[in-house]
This record gives C-alpha cells, structure tokens and sequence, in this order.
C-alpha cells in the first residue's frame, strides 16, 4: 500500500527532531529496548474504533495521543468515514496549530503535533464507485452521506486529493524498474532544503505551514499562471477554499524542480490534485 | 432584438413546414440556434420531483450530446429544462407566449436574462408589448414544436398545455418521446396515454440519441469537434495526449505508460485539456472526450 | 532523622524539581506520604517496604513521614519508588554519605528490590540538565534512551542494593554516552520501498508532493485493489503456518 511506504521518502531527521519526538514517546512508554532513540519518522495508523481521548491525548493521567506520538511523522487514518464523527472533529485545531492542549483538573498540559495527515477512503459503501470493472452498487443518497461524514472544515485542511485507481493484473507483471524510495527521497529532501532556507525567517518549516499572509507574500504567480487558475476556477467549480490549497501545493512543486517562480506547469498539476473537489463534494 | 418576416432568407425554413407559421418572428439572442437540431423538452407546472429529476437528466444529456432544448419558459419542466441544459454549455432556446417587455412568468425573468447571457436564444411571434393572455400559450407550442426534430414530453396532465404540444407535433410529423410515469399519478396520465397510443418510449437519453442516429440525422457534435479542433491549435503541444483520450476513459497512469512522457508533463496536459472543456475527468479519476 | 533525595515530577513535557523529604523517628509504627501524591504514589508503601527488606537492609517498625515538596504539584506515577527508599535509608544510616542531596534520583521498584523500568526518562534528563543537575540514577533500562544527552551523568543500576553501593562508595558506576551518529548506524532502514508499488504514478508522484512540502493528503479508492499487490507478496510467507 502506498500510504504506508510515506516515511521511506520523508526528509531525514536532524537530531532536535529525534529528540523532541523521542521525548514524546518516552513519556508514552512506546519505546521499544532495541532502539533507544527514535531516528526514522514516526508512522501511526489508529484503528477507526479509536476515541477522541487516545486520538488527542488525556486520560486521569494526561498521555500524549496518536497525534503526538506522530509529531513530526505520519498520521495515517485508513477508512476515514469509519471514524467517529466527533474523534475527526478533534484534529481540526491540532492541524492548524501543531500543537494540542489538554486540559484536566490537574491541570493543563500541551503536547506538540506537527504531523503530515494522511488518510484514504473509499469512493462509496461498496468501493465501486467510478470502477470500470464492476458496477457500483450504492444508491446517489448512500454515496452523499458516506461521503458528508467528512466535515468541510477537516477537509479543507486536506491540500491534496487523490485517486488511486486500480492497476490491472497485465501491468503489475511489467518488469520495468521502478523508482525507489531512496531516489525519491533525494529530490524530497532538496526540496525541503529549499523551504528550510526560505522561510528561516518565518518560523516555519514547510510550504504546508504557510499562513494567508505568507501566500501573498510567498507564492506570486507570473500573468499567464494567474490568468489559468482564474480560468479553472469559473470552470471546474473549485470551492474558494481550494485556492490557498492549489498555491501551497504549487509552490512546493516548483520548490521539486528548484524553480524560483510557480509556472504555469507547476499551478496545472496542483489543480490536479483538487479534482475531487469537482465530483463528489460537489457544491 | 430582430424582426423575421415569414419573406426573409433567414426565417427558419422548419416553420415554414408548419401549418400556420407566424407572419413575424421577434428574436433575441443567437439566432443560428433555430437552424439547428433542436428537442423540445416540456412538461407540467406542477411538476413532481420525478419528473424534475427526469428533466434534469434529459436535459443535460441531450444538450451534452449537442442538442439544443426548445421549451416554454414557464414554470415547472421547462424552467428546468432551460437551467440544466445551460450547465454543460448547452444552447437552448425559450419560445415566449407575450412579448419581450411582458415575460411571463415574472419570476423566469432571471432565467429569460441568464439564456441571453449563455448564448442562447429568445423567440416570441407577438410584437414586444403584447401582455399575456390566455389564448397566447397554446398557440405558442405549434412554435415548439415546429422548431423541434422531435418532442420529449416528461409529465402531463390530461389535457395539459404539454399535451397539447405533444397533439400538435404529431400533426406537423414530430417525433414523440415520452417518459412513462407512475399510472396512479395524475401528472403521469397524458404522457401514458400517449405511450399507449404508440409514442416513443424513452427510458434515457441515450434512446433518443439512438434513435436520430438511425434515423440518419447527423448529430451537432461534429461542430462541436470542429470547434474542439480550433482550440486545439493553442494546445497544440497536448496533442499526442489529446489524440489518445477517446470514449472509453483512460487514467492517467495508461498514458503515462503509453507515451513515456514524464507524469508532471502528462498532469499539466489533462488539467489544461480540462481548463478548455476538451475533456472530462470522470469518478475513478479516469478521462474522456467531452 | 531527617534526609532529602532529589527526584523530578513531569507535566506534559515540562519537568519540575520535586525534594523527597523523610523523617524517620520513633514513635507509634506508621507510615504517611503527605506533599499531593496520588493513589499510585501511595501505593508506593509496600513495595518500598518489601524491596527494602529485599534488598537486604531491616526497617524496624517506626514512625516514617515522606514529604513530596513542593507540595502543590501534583505527582502521580511509581518513578518516586527509588528516590523514597534511598531517603529511607539514608535517614536509618544505611546510607551513610551527604551525596544524594545532589543526585536527582528515578525508579520504579519491585518487591525483590530490582529497578523497573519507566516512562519519561529521555524528558526527565533533558528538564534536569536544564536545571543544572549534574547526576541522575535510573533504571538500567533506561539509560539506553538517556545516554543521547550530553552534559549530564546518566548512572544505570539494576537493583536498589546497587544504588546503596554506589552512593557509599563501594562501587563505581559508569556513565554512559552514545552519539547522534552511533543512533545512526544502529538504526535500521524502513522495511517498505516505493520500489514494490508496480504502476500507480499519478498517486506517487502526488505523495513525493505531499513528503516535499509536508502536505496532508487524502487517498481515495477501493483498498481492495490498493492493497492488492502487497498481499499477493505477502502470502508467500504465510503459506506455512509455523508453531
């Protein structure tokens, strides 16, 4: 699966990093004898049968979360609609703010979160849904409220969606070489190297964290850019929200090619990645 | 606005085939619309929500597949008939029972204005400050359907103003479509009858595609390639990938493997093609030829 | 008598230094944990008492108070288990040396007196060396995540009896340190490869986006077919059942 393989092509650790999120699971207890420091990114997959208190932290005695137990890693939900409604709800201010405050009557406690969130779901109640190879089964409603389960305000702080479609059993046997994570990985971290310098001032790490005034401030579009997101925007039906999105998105693929500019090349692809937007949450 | 005597060159030649053709034709908007193969898709005012998904679903197919709608302007089926085959950049046009300075009903104004606005077409037989009146409507849907290859009627009543237009295409030698309907619903018991009496029953659009492909007529969407083919000179560099995106859809990943291009050029390609309206992305994030 | 062990209470990830302040008199035999502990500090009692005796040393029936000061934080956890017995000790001369006033002291005990390990070790020592602590005796177990730290004596001890050594100047602890590198080379690579996903190129170029600017991302589809591949491989191995 290929949301799993996400941490082979993350950016390295530096060893403040290491620390802070060896530091976390020390205090969970998660750390397993043979590796004393935590030194590749941490993956956390939560079953969907998970609470609003594992998921963000707390209990009598307050614990870090899944969420903070995948600071400065992956936050992986599979079968995202399956989650308890009011436990996505939760991630909606650590998303924003990368740090999660919990308060009991013992007081209140803050743990970091910085986490790239990653889930994946499936089209409808059966899977079909726009399949070629068998015909779905869901009625338009059934579709409508799988789909409505995911809050407009989570999914706004989604910047990328993507379908995965199935690859058919011919292609699979292609002996081609395809690339590896290591491979990956150098562009990645280039990239990163990239942001890291630009945004020293900033306080932020990663084109992700931008804020509406950084994007101003960051990410100018030349003439024809510009004219082509305008363009997209009165025919593809994309919702105002996406707008910062598409320019986050952009901005790092151009960092990928070590273009100083957002082309036009860079802006069309990150349109790309809004199409869901279109079909299924439509209006 | 225009005024076509019944003399001019430019009067649509399908009228003058119908029994009594207006003298004079008030004309606003794009008047190529009415030489072109055009269904007329009308109904009841009080439409059930059947036969507004019904109409939502015909209209937009048919104005997809490059049929321009004829209707009524009025409430109902026809006010739905206009919107939906405006939204995937369809033409239509609206044939008025009162003058232009007199629309009716009040509240289609904005949908009267909106037509306009989508390059489509106004067309009434009464001088601009004829008001309504009774006896206008039905005289008004011999232009429906004379405009029309043939006629779709989605839900009418016994006796209904669709009905009557539904009489009146059989007279001139219309094709009738209808949708059948639930036999206990009173919205339903013109358009069954009809059936009955041998119209054609369509079930989706595609039926009546099918059928004016048998019949030999050939569809618009050849203008619409045309024009396909002009915007393609500015997309030129899309081409390739332009030439293998057909009917059948096709994911991203298969042209990749086709073309070998980088999957960053084959990404800017579909989105560009998509900007323009060439192409459609469809669930399953796959591809196809608008 | 009365005698002070330095241990260290943790909020989230903020440490405070806490004073473990016992007095052993005599008087009528009792036992009080006072300064906001909670039920699992309490418990402490038995076994501190029976790893004591464990361990080898005899506590007579006497008259114990433990102070946790400051008393207004709230402590909770068995990581006050070591600093408590040694306070104990020290106050009936088992422990004869002025040191543990300087060693800030965490761990957990079990009835035979071995030292478990505990959660929030790596935390504490970085807290401690900001509070300018120079000594810290845990858990061997612990030391592993600890010894990253530099500046700061991580001393690793398996059993109470240990500590008594050590803080008698019987036996020599050494500390232990590993660097950033060693962590490196020990660690070991992750075991998935993008290199066994066959096509799919659009969505791996989307996730080689997503890593490069640390996007969220949402991957829609049938896991049926997404996972189809892995567990083809997989199966291989699960072919055979093994006991």
């Amino acid at each position: 699966m290929i949301a799993k393989r996400i941490p082979s092509i993350l950016p390295d650790l530096s060893f403040e990093e290491a620390l802070e999120i060896t530091k976390i699971h020390s205090i969970a207890g998660t750390l397993k004898q043979d590796v004393p420091i935590i030194i590749s990114r941490p993956f956390r997959s939560p079953h969907h049968t998970i609470s609003a208190t594992s998921l963000a932290g707390g209990g009598r005695i307050p614990k870090p979360g899944e969420i903070s137990l995948a600071h400065y890693g992956v936050l992986f939900l599979d079968e995202l609609p399956e989650f308890n409604q009011h436990t996505l709800e939760v991630l909606r201010g650590p998303l924003e703010d990368g740090l999660v405050t919990i308060s009991r009557i013992n007081g209140t406690l803050t743990y970091p979160c910085n986490f790239m969130f990653v889930a994946s779901m499936n089209p409808c109640p059966c899977g079909y849904y726009g399949s070629q190879e068998k015909e779905c089964s869901c009625s338009m409603q059934a579709i409508t409220k799988y789909m409505g389960k995911i809050s407009g305000p989570l999914l706004d702080r989604i910047d990328i969606q993507i379908e995965v479609t199935p690859v058919k059993y011919k292609k699979l046997e292609n002996d081609k070489a395809e690339e590896t994570s290591e491979q990956i990985k150098q562009r990645v971290n280039k990239a990163r190297q990239i942001q890291r310098d630009r945004y020293k001032e900033e306080k932020i790490y990663s084109n992700s964290n931008l804020t509406p005034n950084l994007i101003e401030k960051y990410c100018k579009l030349n003439k024809e850019s510009k004219s082509i997101l305008e363009i997209a925007f009165n025919k593809l039906g994309l919702s105002a929200r996406a707008y910062g999105r598409i320019l986050k998105v952009a901005r790092t693929i151009a960092d990928l090619e070590g273009s100083e500019q957002i082309q036009k090349a860079h802006i069309t692809e990150a349109i790309g990645y809004r199409n869901l937007d279109k079909k299924y949450w439509k209006n | 606005m225009k005024i076509i005597k019944k003399a001019d060159k430019i009067y649509p030649e399908k009228l003058l085939k119908i029994q009594n053709p207006p003298d004079e034709l008030y004309v606003e908007g794009n008047m190529d619309l009415l030489s072109q193969n055009s269904i007329a898709i009308v109904g009841s005012r009080l439409a059930t929500e059947y036969g507004k998904k019904c109409a939502k679903l015909f209209s937009s197919q048919l104005s997809e597949q490059g049929f321009t709608i004829v209707s009524g302007l009025a409430v109902g089926i026809d006010s739905i008939a206009h919107t939906y085959s405006m939204e995937k950049k369809g033409k239509t046009i609206a044939v008025l029972g009162s003058g232009f300075n007199n629309v009716y009903p009040e509240e289609n104004y904005y949908l009267y204005k909106k037509i306009l606005e989508n390059d489509g077409c106004i067309i009434t037989e009464y001088p601009p400050e004829t008001p309504k009146s009774k006896g206008n409507f039905p005289k008004r849907n011999r232009i429906i359907s004379g405009l029309s290859l043939g006629v779709l009627l989605v839900e009418a009543r016994y006796g209904s103003g669709g009905a009557i237009t539904a009489k009146l295409a059989i007279k001139q030698g219309k094709d009738v479509f209808c949708i059948p309907n639930r036999i206990d619903e009173k919205t339903g018991y013109n358009t069954n009858l009809l059936i009955k009496q041998g119209a054609n029953l369509v079930t989706c659009a595609q039926d009546i595609i099918d059928f004016y492909i048998e019949e030999g007529i050939e569809i618009q969407q050849n203008v619409n390639k045309k024009e396909a083919e002009k915007q393609l000179q500015n997309l030129k560099q899309y081409q390739t990938i332009y030439n293998l995106i057909g009917q059948l859809p096709i994911s991203a990943n298969e042209i990749f493997r086709i073309t070998n291009k980088p999957i960053t050029e084959i990404s800017e390609a579909l989105c560009m093609l998509e900007i323009e309206g060439l192409i459609k992305n469809i669930p399953g994030n796959k591809y196809i030829r608008n | 008598m009365l005698s002070t062990v330095k241990t260290m209470a943790l909020h989230g990830l903020e440490g405070f230094l806490i004073d473990v302040q016992v007095d052993v008199s005599a008087g009528m035999p009792s036992w009080d944990i006072v300064g906001l502990p909670d039920t699992s500090v309490k418990e402490a009692k038995e076994r501190i008492r029976t790893a004591i005796k464990n361990s080898g040393y005899e506590l007579f029936s006497r008259k114990i108070v433990i102070n946790l000061a400051p008393a207004s934080i709230k402590k909770e956890g068995s990581i006050y288990d070591l600093p408590m017995a040694v306070g104990i000790l020290k106050s009936i001369d088992v422990i004869y040396t002025k040191e543990p006033e300087n060693i800030l002291m965490i761990g957990e005990l079990s009835l035979n007196g071995d030292l478990n390990p505990i959660n929030g070790a790596l935390p504490i020592c970085i807290e401690a060396k900001k509070m300018g602590i120079k000594k810290i005796i845990m858990p061997k177990q612990n030391v592993k995540e600890a010894s990253i730290i530099s500046g700061i004596e991580i001393l690793g001890a398996y059993d109470l009896s240990e500590v008594v050594h050590y803080l008698n100047n019987n036996i020599t602890i050494s500390s232990s340190h590993i660097t950033w590198e060693e962590c490196l080379e020990k660690g070991k690579k992750y075991p998935l490869d993008f290199s066994e996903v066959k096509g799919q190129e659009n969505v791996k170029r989307a996730v080689e986006v997503a890593a490069a600017g640390g996007h969220n991302c949402l991957l829609i589809g049938s896991p049926r077919l997404r996972k189809n591949y892995d567990s083809k491989k997989n199966s291989i191995n699960l072919a055979r059942p093994k006991f």
